[in-house]
């Protein structure tokens, strides 16, 4: 997004807040997070979310984006429980894995490197999930003690895409 | 309206069958065929864009500009689709677009984000789109 896109966005989703458009509103604070995250941009992403209500009403598809791109930004600021909070909260709300594997996978990539920096074993049956255990395959081998710990820091640099 | 959110891929063909009422009637009656019939599955928005796009580009763009290829013509596509359609729900200026506003908001970013990333990848990657600041 250019400079001129952020403008765009932002002031559509003030209009959208003042109008009580919901939907339009959790949509775009949502595109805004994804796009500061896309460069980096934690503090301006961290600063919208201290000035925006994401609205209660939002589908549910919108607030697991919201959890997910907060969780993000939490585990960035190495606030690690607001962030497994966050996740935990993305994942409840996430659609079905078979139906959105790539957000499942994503969500499920970070919450487990959340998990281990938090000094916590993610639970076994994780990586036994269908669509889980060939995404999370480097990670469970950290969890069994094969591959240093180090290597999450590769691994989540690496494979941390955005999902959509 | 419906043609265009077909066309941006947010709304499922089936859908049409779902919506009912007054409102949509009146977004439908532009998108109706000469013989009446309603557009349905995904319409070629292909064919009528690029005379609109090339009137519109031409002071921007020298004539001799070589033709993008046809992936990144179809973003372009995309994106000037979505671009509109922001501005005709921003026009009509109604509530009950809600739902469908956050969705078009979407394909819009989306767009662009497939574009930014085109953009770092080849040197066609401006072509089509407004000059803007980076």
């Amino acid at each position: 997004m250019t400079p001129f896109l952020f403008s765009l966005f932002l002031a559509a989703q003030r209009t959208a807040s003042l109008r009580h458009d919901d939907e339009t509103q959790a949509s775009l604070i949502n595109r805004l997070l994804r796009s500061y995250l896309h460069y980096s941009l934690y503090d301006q992403a961290d600063k919208l979310i201290s000035k925006t209500n994401f609205p209660a009403s939002a589908p549910n598809s919108q607030y697991a984006r919201y959890h997910y791109y907060l969780g993000r930004i939490k585990t960035v600021q190495l606030d690690y429980t607001a962030a497994h909070t966050n996740l935990q909260q993305a994942i409840r709300r996430a659609p079905a894995p078979k139906l959105a594997p790539g957000f499942y996978q994503a969500v499920h990539k970070l919450f487990v490197v959340v998990e281990l920096l938090m000094g916590d074993i993610p639970d076994r049956s994780l990586f036994r999930h269908p669509v889980l255990d060939k995404a999370l395959h480097g990670y469970f081998d950290i969890v069994k003690g094969e591959t240093h710990p180090l290597f999450v820091v590769q691994v989540s640099s690496a494979e941390l895409t955005l999902p959509t | 309206m419906v043609r265009e959110c077909l066309a941006l891929g947010i709304l499922p063909s089936s859908s049409i069958g779902r919506l009912s009422g007054e409102s949509l009637s009146t977004f439908v009656a532009p998108c109706r065929t000469p013989s009446g019939r309603v557009h349905g599955g995904r319409p070629r928005f292909s064919a009528e864009a690029p005379a609109r796009d090339r009137s519109r580009n031409r002071d921007i763009l020298p004539p001799s500009h070589p033709a993008p290829p046809p992936h990144l013509a179809k973003l372009l596509l995309r994106i000037d689709l979505a671009n509109e359609t922001v501005q005709k729900i921003q026009s009509l200026n109604r509530r009950s677009l809600d739902p469908i506003a956050a969705r078009v908001w979407f394909a819009l970013e989306r767009a662009y984000e497939l574009g930014g990333e085109l953009s770092d990848a080849r040197p066609y990657g401006t072509f089509g789109l407004p000059a803007f600041p980076r």
